[in-house]
């Protein structure tokens, strides 16, 4: 197993915690949520409700080697096959549950969805409410425009100036979602959210260390371990098991960075982006072991953003800062890091299921090359249906690419 | 001295064996079949038949590089890196390369120095390769050679719409019933693979000379759809077959004098 940084003994433990709490709740009869990327996952512990996520656990099929099985019970049922593979997979697993990969998700009570980076996310949440017959709600975050936001940090997503009015809108919303999630799960305790947003500050300050480290010189760690951040970032933020987990994960990266230990003997460093292959992760192990590391991943990066406990809302409406939730000006953050982690090559990975990271790919390389004189690869990489992905041809473009790099 | 190039392609396997000066001396094209494993070493037994010697160091590409490597080769290259070599060394001023084999289609640009700064490759689909040529020639009950000449006889060429290689075999089918001239049918053919590949072309930029190589290249038919779809002049090697394996062994030879330079 490809581990070098040790963190798959560290999820293992998390998904455990995570599982029990489910469990717990469960049954004790508390309400079950679906939630999305880029929700305020602060609010899942807050309210003390049993949560799932759809795409989390796409990817988890795909991991497992369901989700091909999952995205054929869809398209069979009528759904597009030109759908995003979370959304098909998602379908499968409640149409065919025999077989998807266990433990399933808990049937949901009611759903969040979010209109941040991903537009298909209130479709998905619309559908699946309709499914069930249950109530949803959506966070609608801005788009983001150079006037609304100004210098915005990639990685901590901190940005020097807000407009006021949008932020004041965003929060609105999401205090009609906590409204909303009184209705089904009981009073809102305010001790009880700064007490979360504290742990969710500790464990958000972690997560942008171990991301910062990962650019030192060797890449100290592998994608097939930084890659499960997201989850992390994204879903589990604000509870105690993610805040244990960073603690032990930045003092193990902290301690190969010191003693200059790197992934493989560094030939190149690549940037990467776009949604992960979740199937085929050993593509970037492939690469890994050829020696060109990825000290930044602009995916995991989105999903981590610096939250502060001592104004909650604000924070979580931060959380819709992202390069690809704003104009292409942003892209200027994106070069910045490119620049500081001192890559040599770009791995960007197109999605047929994913029009929004799909489009910024070809900008992105552009930039790169104009700005940093970096070439890119680009990939057609879907990330939950491996046949769409010819591995042997990703391969081989993989190898003509570093060898025209060396 | 001889050095060798090995390229294990979806379709055939090509083997080149050239002297200290990268001249060659002889080389063999057999069909790869199932059994990828040994045609590698066929091929390059095939191609020793013809020349008396000891093989230096080999170099495997294409498809079956990695097993090739495991049982025979030194080392492995990627066929766009050994596509490159071979035409650099014949056409030193080529600036892009196209390579249309058996189930791919590739299209790399070159710097002066003739290193590989750019490539596109078509991803996963049979459109605008040889094997598309295989199955329209198959309908249309010609042979590839047969192919190559009629598109030259066309008076109203038609327009193949299909990308999909099996929905265009319908469609060129149903053109016949129509009752459409075949070399008509064999120009829409051409044209197919000419606009699909020069879709590819277009991504890393058309810079002359522009080079052909693959077994495709040998279909004068398709040449002339693409100098007509891109607007460029298109040199063909002798042997455009061979160029993969021609590259490695180049390679090979490189490899060779480098390490006996590190000793």
């Amino acid at each position: 197993m490809w581990n070098p940084l040790g963190y798959k003994e560290l999820y293992r433990s998390l998904f455990k915690k995570h599982l029990a709490r489910q469990e717990e709740l469960l049954k004790k009869g508390r309400p079950v949520g679906w939630f999305f990327s880029f929700h305020p996952s602060e609010l899942i512990y807050v309210f003390d409700v049993v949560s799932a996520f759809p795409e989390q656990y796409s990817a988890y099929c795909a991991a497992r080697g369901s989700s091909v099985a999952l995205i054929d019970e869809a398209i069979s049922s009528g759904y597009s096959h030109f759908l995003c593979d979370y959304f098909k997979t998602t379908i499968g697993s409640i149409i065919s549950p025999e077989k998807a990969t266990k433990p399933l998700m808990p049937k949901p009570d009611f759903i969040v969805g979010t209109r941040a980076l991903c537009v298909a996310h209130t479709e998905m949440a619309e559908v699946f409410a309709r499914y069930y017959k249950i109530p949803r709600f959506f966070v609608n975050y801005p788009y983001w425009t150079k006037d609304s936001l100004k210098n915005v940090d990639e990685l901590t997503k901190d940005a020097e100036w807000v407009d006021e009015i949008y932020l004041e809108y965003v929060i609105s919303r999401l205090k009609k979602l906590v409204e909303f999630m009184e209705g089904i799960a009981g009073e809102f305790d305010e001790e009880r959210m700064r007490e979360v947003f504290k742990t969710s500050e500790k464990t958000s300050e972690l997560l942008i260390e171990i991301l910062k480290l990962m650019m030192s010189k060797p890449t100290p760690g592998s994608q097939r371990e930084i890659g499960d951040l997201v989850f992390i970032a994204f879903f589990v933020l604000g509870s105690d098991y993610a805040l244990e987990f960073c603690e032990k994960a930045y003092e193990k990266i902290k301690e190969r960075v010191k003693k200059r230990e790197g992934v493989s003997e560094e030939k190149l460093r690549f940037l990467t982006f776009g949604i992960m292959p979740w199937h085929t992760l050993e593509l970037y192990q492939y690469c890994e072991s050829k020696g060109a590391n990825f000290p930044v991943n602009l995916y995991v990066n989105a999903s981590v953003h610096r939250v502060e406990a001592k104004d909650p809302f604000r924070s979580m409406a931060k959380r819709s800062f992202h390069f690809t939730n704003c104009d292409y000006s942003f892209l200027d953050s994106v070069i910045k890091t490119a620049r500081k982690a001192d890559i040599d090559g770009a791995l960007l990975l197109e999605n047929t299921g994913c029009r929004i990271t799909s489009a910024i790919i070809y900008p992105l390389a552009e930039r790169l090359k104009e700005d940093l004189g970096v070439p890119s690869l680009i990939l057609e990489a879907p990330q939950c249906d491996p046949r769409m992905m010819p591995i042997e041809r990703a391969k081989t473009k993989i190898d003509a690419f570093i060898e025209a790099l060396l | 001295m001889m050095f060798a190039g090995v390229d294990i392609g979806s379709n055939t396997t090509k083997a080149c064996v050239i002297d200290e000066k990268g001249e060659i001396l002889s080389y063999s094209i057999i069909k790869t079949g199932a059994k990828v494993k040994e045609v590698g070493k066929l091929a390059l037994e095939e191609a020793l038949k013809k020349v008396d010697g000891d093989v230096e160091y080999i170099i495997a590409t294409g498809y079956g590089r990695n097993l090739a490597a495991e049982e025979f080769a030194n080392e492995k290259v990627t066929e766009i890196t050994c596509h490159a070599t071979g035409v650099k060394k014949i056409f030193p001023d080529c600036r892009t390369v196209i390579d249309i084999g058996g189930q791919d289609s590739k299209a790399i640009a070159l710097d002066e120095n003739g290193r590989v700064i750019n490539f596109a490759m078509n991803d996963k689909c049979a459109a605008g390769t040889g094997k598309f040529l295989e199955v329209m020639a198959s309908t249309l009950g010609l042979t590839l050679e047969e192919l190559s000449e009629a598109y030259f006889k066309a008076k109203n060429r038609v327009e193949i719409t299909s990308v999909c290689t099996v929905f265009a075999e319908s469609e060129v089918i149903s053109l016949l019933a129509e009752g459409k001239d075949v070399y008509d049918v064999v120009a829409g053919v051409c044209r197919a693979i000419a606009k699909r590949v020069a879709g590819i072309v277009k991504q890393v930029g058309i810079r002359e000379r522009v080079v052909m190589t693959g077994g495709v290249a040998k279909n004068r038919g398709v040449v002339k759809a693409l100098e007509e779809e891109l607007k460029v002049s298109i040199s063909i090697p002798d042997n455009p077959q061979i160029i993969g394996a021609y590259g490695a062994a180049l390679l090979a030879l490189q490899r060779s004098l480098q390490s006996k330079g590190n000793n």
